[in-house]
């Protein structure tokens, strides 16, 4: 290192001490690395940061983003900006701005505006966000000085959270000429992680690495099976708990489910995840648990990034989540402000291993799905909009996005910038990267593996997790379950079998609705999709979900193992449709017929005879078209359910009718078959199916 | 052989020429060549320079960033003319060589022997066949052609390689955003069959001036990228063919081979200017302008079992003979 650069370095550390002594008086210091991370950003172009939460990392962002011109860009998953952000950014004189989602109309506009104005400094978006159309139109003619990448192992396709819009992020650091300075930072990321970013920040990045031990936190693991023993547990021991805190669940349903029954027994909480409508919701709840309103937020892993609120009490895992690195994410939430303890319990259940396999087979499109989308747009080489495409490939909406997002990602397809965006096919030869997605599996298994262990350490649980992150330098933490050699809160019980007896009855008695289909798929003859349905179903009723323990078993064993269904499900069956239909004069059930055989038919006679309601035969099959469960999308059910289904000859339809199948699922026989009674003359019909086997999670 | 430019310059290269979908003016390929030797032919010092020009571009570095990830997701980039992928026999038009180049497909396509077919957009049926004929020949001989995108002539060759099995590289003067969702040209590309290249940026903004200005600019890449160029059919004193022949007669950056045929005055005048003659058959006369080689070995490009036709005195007369060309 030459003079000349050694003066330049000098220079740097001056200049990077005036602001942080401006900001915080005289006596204030750099932490250990804090310097090294600010000075390799300005010097070394591309600079990676893995160390704890807590640690300042927004520190180096905000004196780097003073020492460069132009704005400095920070992509970041947080719908709010954190009070210590906005103190820190505030210390410094640094104007920032938050985009996001929620950012809509008027208000965005002026804002993107300002933007191009050059009036904020430091700018905050979502990945989502970043791609918008008009935040890309600002960008193009801003000067970017620094490029900032906030919980960048998002990125690596072995990060345990592995969005897509991170994906499109990878290709841009790529991309961004190294004139301009990158810096990504993380507190999670193992070797491998970290190895996979080097490829995107370069060889030569800066990797700036610190010990992972939270040193507050206090552990310990339950082994309770069923779903209700841990409500029962939490029922008696979340007002235990200091202060509020997070309870995170695999799915969205156990999110809502926990969340209902955890306030109808008297606490405050409220539930978290992704959904479209649920934005604005979510930053109510964020702001809620902010200000300490709620005693805990029932949470997927949507809350789990940078969320950096001092005094989390504790966070309790409902379920094992998939990946070692993903659970100490989540417990790095906990246990904040200096001296805070925390307390983290992680249960285990038994449904846990199988929702972890679903996701995992879930995870990425199969090669049919990739094909068909791939050839479907060569065939139109000017391009499909998104829900041509559906009609064109007989794939599920959800699978279908996910598709899309892959192939977006692999550069297979783009979108055009027509005024209603069409995707169109890249020029690029194609062939299904199975290899690639097999060995993300394989990896995520291993993960779930591995997360198994942990269930069964005898030694320290703080330790085995830091491990696990390839830090090596944890000690035993002396305040664990396994550290303790007894619980780590003594006012702690255990559920009382009694009780969890009960609720397991109570849970298994619960009935799914069935909502309306309100618009067609497709404009065929008299059934136009821009119209909403002027005639709609009633909200109907299925006994419980496919599978599901109790009545949910009972329906898949006689489905497929038995003569009939059995009494025990007419006699439910019953009591359900006269408590919810009492008096309200239903004249006749009937039941969606079918080619194959007779269990349905017979269990719509057994149920109208123990309820009293005349048993009508109103509806026939044609005996073309193909089983139901094998069409992929609303498109495909429903051409199927209209092929197959016929208002029986000579049928007199009375105005109110009970329509009855064993199994619904994408609901479309269900409305075809309403449709046409309707037409027959009824009024309202009234769904009942014996068992939901949607999916949704 | 002059070495690549590293990433970090043909970033540079890109930034300060490239035009993308922002409201900054790139530098022409004027305004470059003249700062670019200002500076020693050295892209660190021009970035260095403090040129204000320069200086203003150079603010958009992190910005250009999502402009590249669109093109990108559409399978084209941005090539410099020191970098791998960019034609290299371009340079041989020294400040007439474009300073970036954007593409699309296999670029080691551009590694192969080309023969260039440039001519009207207006043709016959005799235009037609002789182009094909020609067309299959060099095919035959292990030539790939380049053209440019147009109809007529253009598009005829580039029908009639691809059905005789051979490849083709595209200069287009215009957007070819829209070249692109041509279902047959998608495939060629895929199939890496076709290359695309075009000095204009798919983010320009159209409009009738530019287009026929950049028609003029291509064709001498065209003639560039050849190992010679074949005038089916020319205006005489006017239109794209004409100008480009003329102007590549003038500065001798190819060979220039035209269909002499008795009907065209403007083939007729450009084989005065220097054009080599080619008959109906293809051959060249030896008596012409450029006699050619003779001997059965001169040409490694043809296939093993085909004889080379001779006229009645023995001379071999072949399309191309490739000693002479390089």
């Amino acid at each position: 290192m030459g003079t000349g650069e050694g003066k330049m370095v000098q220079e740097i550390y001056d200049k990077a001490l005036a602001i942080l002594h401006e900001a915080y008086g005289e006596d204030a210091d750099f932490h250990p690395g804090q310097y090294d991370a600010i000075e390799a950003t300005l010097t070394n172009r591309r600079t990676l940061v893995v160390q704890k939460t807590g640690w300042g990392k927004s520190l180096v962002y905000f004196i780097s983003a003073k020492m460069t011109k132009g704005i400095t860009l920070v992509v970041s998953p947080l719908l709010v900006l954190m009070n210590n952000q906005r103190e820190a950014a505030g210390l410094m004189k640094l104007s920032c701005i938050q985009l996001n989602g929620n950012l809509t109309g008027e208000i965005r506009s002026q804002v993107l505006k300002d933007i191009g104005k050059g009036l904020y400094k430091v700018v905050f978006t979502t990945p989502e966000t970043l791609y918008k159309n008009d935040v890309q139109k600002v960008l193009k003619d801003v000067e970017i000085g620094l490029f900032v990448v906030d919980e960048c192992h998002c990125i690596s396709d072995w990060g345990h959270d592995f969005r897509l819009e991170y994906g499109m992020l990878k290709q841009v650091i790529d991309r961004l000429p190294e004139n301009v300075p990158v810096l990504g930072t993380t507190a999670t990321a193992n070797d491998r992680v970290i190895e996979d970013l080097k490829k995107q920040f370069g060889e030569n990045v800066f990797l700036s690495r610190g010990p992972l031990t939270r040193e507050s936190l206090h552990i310990e693991i339950l082994k309770l099976p069923t779903r209700a023993e841990r409500y029962i547990w939490l029922k008696d021991n979340l007002k235990k708990l200091p202060g509020t805190g997070i309870i995170y669940c695999l799915t969205h349903s156990d999110c809502a489910n926990l969340s209902e029954y955890l306030n109808a027994e008297g606490y405050q909480t409220r539930p978290y995840y992704s959904e479209s409508s649920k934005d604005k919701f979510n930053l109510e709840t964020e702001k809620l648990l902010k200000n300490n309103e709620v005693k805990a937020v029932v949470a997927t892993t949507k809350l789990g990034m940078g969320y950096d609120k001092k005094d989390i009490g504790f966070v309790v895992h409902f379920q094992t989540p998939p990946s070692l690195v993903a659970y100490y994410q989540q417990i790095g939430r906990a246990g904040r402000a200096d001296g805070a303890e925390a307390y983290c319990y992680l249960m285990t259940g038994e449904e846990d291993r199988r929702i972890h396999e679903y996701f995992i087979s879930k995870a990425f499109p199969t090669e049919a799905q990739e094909r068909a989308v791939v050839d479907a747009l060569t065939e139109h080489a000017d391009g499909l909009r998104k829900y041509e495409l559906s009609a064109y490939s007989n794939i599920a909406t959800k699978a279908l996005d996910k598709t899309i997002a892959f192939l977006l990602k692999s550069k297979m397809i783009y979108f055009g910038d027509e005024r209603s965006p069409r995707l169109h096919r890249a020029p690029v030869p194609y062939s299904y990267p199975g290899a690639q997605y097999e060995a993300v599996r394989e990896m995520k298994t291993a993960e779930l593996n591995e997360m198994g262990q942990y269930l069964s350490e005898t030694g320290c649980l703080s330790k085995f997790v830091v491990n696990s992150l390839n830090d090596y330098t944890a000690k035993v933490c002396g305040k664990c379950r396994n550290c303790l050699g007894e619980k780590i809160l003594a006012t702690v019980t255990d559920p009382d079998p009694a009780e969890v007896e009960q609720l397991k009855m109570r849970m298994n008695s619960k009935c799914i609705p069935i909502p309306p289909r309100k618009k067609w798929p497709e404009n065929d003859n008299g059934f136009d999709p821009t119209v909403k349905m002027q005639k709609l179903n009633e909200e109907g009723i299925a006994l419980a979900k496919y599978g599901a323990s109790g009545y949910g078993e009972m329906v898949a064993f006689d489905k497929y193992h038995a003569e009939d269904f059995r009494e025990e499900l007419v006699a439910r069956a019953a009591e359900v449709l006269q408590q919810k239909l009492r008096d309200q004069g239903y004249a006749a059930i009937t039941n969606i017929p079918s080619g194959r055989n007779l269990k349905v038919k017979n269990f719509a006679m057994k149920l109208a005879e123990r309820t009293g309601i005349p048993y009508m035969d109103l509806l026939s099959v044609t005996g073309s078209g193909e089983q139901q469960k094998n069409m992929q999308n609303s498109t495909y059910q429903f051409r199927n359910a209209k092929e197959k289904l016929k208002l029986e000859d000579g049928a007199h339809v009375p105005a109110k009718v009970i329509l009855v199948d064993d199994m619904v699922d994408s609901r479309w026989t269900l409305t075809v078959a309403g449709r046409l009674l309707q037409n027959g003359g009824a009024q309202n019909v009234f769904p009942f199916c014996l068992a939901d086997s949607s999916v949704n999670d | 052989m002059s070495t690549y430019f590293s990433k970090q310059e043909s970033d540079y290269i890109t930034i300060l020429c490239g035009e993308f979908d922002d409201s900054y003016s790139p530098l022409t390929r004027s305004e470059f060549w003249k700062l670019y030797h200002k500076y020693g032919d050295s892209v660190q010092a021009l970035v260095d320079s403090g040129e204000e020009r320069v200086e203003e571009l150079l603010r958009r570095s992190g910005s250009v960033t999502f402009s590249l990830e669109k093109l990108e997701q559409m399978g084209i980039r941005p090539v410099a003319f020191r970098e791998e992928g960019f034609p290299e026999r371009l340079t041989r038009l020294k400040d007439f060589c474009p300073p970036l180049l954007y593409t699309c497909g296999d670029t080691n396509l551009r590694l192969r022997r080309h023969t260039g077919y440039v001519g009207s957009r207006d043709i016959g049926e005799e235009d037609i066949r002789w182009t094909e004929s020609m067309v299959r020949k060099n095919v035959k001989d292990g030539f790939d052609i380049v053209t440019g995108g147009a109809r007529g002539v253009d598009s005829v060759s580039l029908q009639y390689a691809l059905a005789a099995g051979g490849n083709a590289v595209l200069f287009l003067p215009d957007n070819f955003k829209e070249k692109l969702k041509d279902r047959d040209i998608l495939q060629g590309v895929m199939d890496g069959r076709i290359l695309l290249y075009s000095h204009v940026s798919p983010f320009a903004k159209k409009n009738r001036h530019s287009f026929v200005a950049a028609a003029m600019e291509r064709n001498k890449f065209i003639y560039a990228q050849s190992v010679a160029t074949v005038v089916v059919r020319s205006d005489l004193g006017k239109g794209g063919t004409w100008s480009g022949a003329t102007e590549t007669l003038k500065h001798q950056w190819a060979v220039v081979f035209v269909w002499d045929n008795p009907a065209y005055p403007g083939n007729q005048k450009l084989i005065e200017l220097g054009g080599r003659a080619l008959s109906d058959e293809g051959t060249t006369d030896s008596g012409r302008a450029g006699a050619e080689q003779t001997g059965a070995d001169s040409s490694e490009a043809k296939d093993a079992g085909d004889p080379p036709d001779k006229t009645t005195d023995g001379v071999q007369l072949s399309l191309f003979d490739m000693k002479d060309f390089k």
